[in-house]
């Protein structure tokens, strides 16, 4: 009988265990920000699941968490992970040593902490985490925020990597076209240009021509031909001389223009001959008249 | 026309070998042929892939390369306890196998010893120190980790790189299982991608003892922690990370994973595994150029050079590998620089819309030449994570304006043409009336007062 009764009150006693070591129970967390050289900034008595927000510390503060474990096992993990509230969400996990009556205690100084707690002035979450091989259900308590500033002096930089993504697209920008003057300026510029032609027309004009010779010119054939051909010829040069500029290369310019140069030369002797023969004329007849 | 025989051309020099594009000669080395049992899965998965698979033990001699040319094509660590390297093996020879295009898969476990550890440094990954596991209070297996929550299902829906070309995000159903030592990559290395990590609870701790509470920070925990990583080398060779020997074995591919508080499914690890071998054997993920043209806008040919701003025409064709074969590539990212020293100009270019015929993606762009002249280069470089790198380099050069390529006329400068034209006007007027004005026959040409 007494046996049977021992043997009932150790499997009482045994599921009563395992009863209990089924979850973590905390008490008295007590989270403090204390400053470089002791003095205590913030105290704060937390309660599950009461989350703090407006904690925050200076790069040389230190924060201190400390908590009393009512389980007779003991953790294995009691630890507080921050993660930053940014983009790239940053971990840092720090351990907090539990004696054996349960009593635990955090000390973090950020100075001497993580570089990620240096990167900059970041907010970040505060989950205490409590966990054991022993016991199934895991203890997951998130503390609230606490805003970290980053060191003032020399932060150090966030390791980048190069991202392989397609990149900004580049224009290229084009030199802009030669800055030219204005129309109205050349187009002033050309009607100066032409004015000497206005000048020997009004010149000519006053001295009376009256182009007989080119009167004659009809009665004597042969001379209208060489006239012709000679003018001609000279209007075919300066046309050569035109197209030269427009399209046509050296080489065939110069076949063009020892064509019609011999024929100008040709006629314009028999041309300029009778032009000749005129002005004797009148000198002599003038000769004639003086005396 | 042109992209379609180079790529049957392809096709056919592929057609006699298996489904990676490196070879189907893989090599596995065991720390005991005992172990052979517990991945039979793996080695049914690789025989259903065509692979001529070699296994070893690390105390038998084995030579990676003979007379220049690799023996094998894949290599695969299974032995995380190899103190030395097999006879004939040695660091420096398994980093000249991954240079010659060889792919690597490393997988490693508490007893990880320092020869490989050491090799692993070559990469730029870093794992703990020996006898250390990750352990995860929260999401460990209810099943298999049940007495020291050192088996950690993970999500693949939220701790899973979401690079579609390595593990594709819908093919892994269930948790995936890990039971080993923790590494980290090297955050500032492009060509490291961490692809399967540890949720935020998990941490890296000495596996023995683990009566006594951790009371130091631990070395890695969290998103820091890597479970499964991979490289990618410059001559795409592929080289991948696991922190895990058991992940690959039956056990974990049959078991059925249940995460403490949630329901039980199968686990993902086979799939997983699946996608990241044919990853890493070159079977997905692998591109390659097809042809390339360029041509000044209107012509047909490239020229001997160009001149500078002329309208350029470029296009070129990629394929991408998977399943077996050759498929046209897609995307809307492809990007052509012209790079003399610096880029002058980045055009995305645009796909020319695909065809049932297709059989390569062919992107396009008209281009405007910068008026800087040189020697230009045409470069497409197409470097997206999971996807082979593609770096395609034509050189040409750009010419400056022939002496007759400049504006010819230039309405500013009408005085000038004016002037000049005028002396050949003025001479015909000028002759005409010398030869037959009368000015020299008239007897009004002397007055006497």
């Amino acid at each position: 009988m007494a046996k049977l009764r021992s043997l009932l009150l150790f499997t009482l006693l045994a599921s009563l265990s395992t009863v209990l070591a089924e979850s973590w129970k905390v008490n008295n967390i007590n989270i403090q920000v204390v400053s470089k050289d002791g003095a205590k900034k913030a105290e704060h008595k937390l309660e599950y699941p009461y989350a703090i927000q407006d904690l925050s510390a200076e790069p040389t503060d230190s924060l201190k968490l400390s908590f009393k474990l009512e389980n007779s096992v003991r953790p294995h993990q009691a630890m507080v992970v921050f993660q930053s509230q940014d983009e790239f969400q940053d971990e840092v996990m720090v351990a907090a040593s539990v004696k054996g009556s349960g009593k635990g205690r955090l000390e973090l100084n950020f100075a001497r902490g993580d570089t990620k707690f240096k990167y900059g002035t970041r907010k970040y979450s505060m989950t205490f985490l409590l966990g054991g091989p022993k016991v199934d259900e895991p203890y997951k308590y998130t503390l609230g925020h606490i805003e970290v500033k980053g060191p003032s002096v020399n932060p150090p930089t966030r390791p980048t990597r190069v991202e392989y993504k397609s990149q900004p697209e580049i224009h290229h920008q084009f030199r802009p076209d030669q800055k030219l003057i204005n129309q109205a300026i050349s187009g002033a510029f050309t009607i100066l240009v032409l004015t000497p032609f206005a000048a020997l027309f009004i010149l000519w004009g006053q001295l009376g021509i009256k182009f007989e010779p080119l009167k004659a010119l009809a009665t004597k054939p042969l001379d209208l031909i060489a006239a012709l051909v000679f003018f001609g010829s000279l209007a075919g040069i300066e046309y050569v001389f035109y197209s030269y500029w427009t399209h046509v290369t050296l080489f065939p310019v110069l076949q063009y223009l020892g064509v019609l140069s011999l024929v100008a030369v040709i006629s314009g002797r028999s041309v300029l001959s009778t032009a000749q023969t005129r002005r004797l004329q009148r000198t002599a007849g003038s000769a004639k008249k003086e005396f | 026309m042109r992209p379609s025989i180079l790529l049957s051309t392809l096709a056919l020099a592929l057609v006699a070998q298996a489904t990676s594009l490196t070879g189907n000669r893989a090599l596995v080395l065991l720390d005991n042929l005992d172990d052979t049992d517990s991945y039979m899965e793996l080695w049914n998965d690789f025989q259903s892939r065509d692979y001529n698979v070699t296994i070893r033990e690390t105390s038998s001699p084995i030579a990676l390369s003979r007379y220049d040319q690799r023996e094998f094509d894949h290599l695969i660590f299974l032995s995380p306890k190899m103190k030395e390297y097999p006879k004939g093996m040695s660091a420096k020879a398994v980093v000249g196998f991954v240079a010659d295009g060889g792919n690597v898969l490393l997988a490693a476990s508490p007893e990880l010893s320092s020869t490989l550890r050491e090799l692993s440094r070559e990469f730029d990954v870093e794992f703990d120190n020996r006898f250390t596991t990750v352990l995860d209070h929260f999401n460990y297996d209810d099943n298999l980790g049940n007495k020291q929550h050192d088996v950690i299902a993970v999500n693949p829906k939220t701790h899973m790189a979401k690079i579609n070309a390595i593990v594709p995000q819908d093919a892994v159903s269930g948790p995936v299982l890990f039971r080993g030592m923790a590494h980290s990559v090297n955050p500032t290395n492009s060509l490291l991608t961490s692809v399967l990590w540890a949720p935020q609870e998990a941490y890296s701790w000495e596996s023995v003892n683990l009566e006594e509470i951790a009371d130091q920070d631990p070395n890695v925990s969290g998103k820091d922690i890597s479970f499964v990583s991979v490289l990618q080398a410059r001559n795409n060779a592929r080289v991948a990370f696991l922190g895990s020997t058991e992940m690959l074995t039956d056990k974990f591919f049959n078991a059925k994973a249940k995460k403490h508080g949630e329901a039980e499914t199968v686990s993902g690890n086979r799939k997983f595994i699946e996608e990241l071998t044919k990853w890493t054997f070159r079977e997905k993920g692998v591109l390659e150029v097809v042809a390339v043209e360029h041509h000044k806008v209107g012509e047909l040919e490239a020229p001997a050079h160009y001149r500078i701003k002329d309208n350029m025409t470029y296009t070129i064709h990629l394929a991408e590998y998977h399943d077996g074969e050759w498929h046209p590539f897609s995307a809307d990212d492809v990007q052509l620089e012209l790079i003399m020293l610096d880029p002058y100009v980045r055009k995305t270019l645009d796909q020319i819309a695909l065809t049932e015929e297709s059989t390569v993606g062919s992107f396009s762009t008209t281009v405007q030449l910068p008026d800087q002249y040189g020697v230009f280069k045409f470069m497409v470089n197409y470097k997206r994570p999971g996807l082979g790198y593609v770096e395609s380099v034509t050189t040409v050069g750009i010419h400056p304006f022939r002496h007759d390529q400049y504006p010819r006329f230039i309405s500013q400068a009408k005085p000038y043409y004016t002037s000049a034209a005028s002396m050949g006007v003025g001479l015909l007027i000028f002759s005409f009336v010398y030869l037959w004005g009368g000015l020299d026959s008239s007897a009004k040409t002397t007055k006497k007062a």
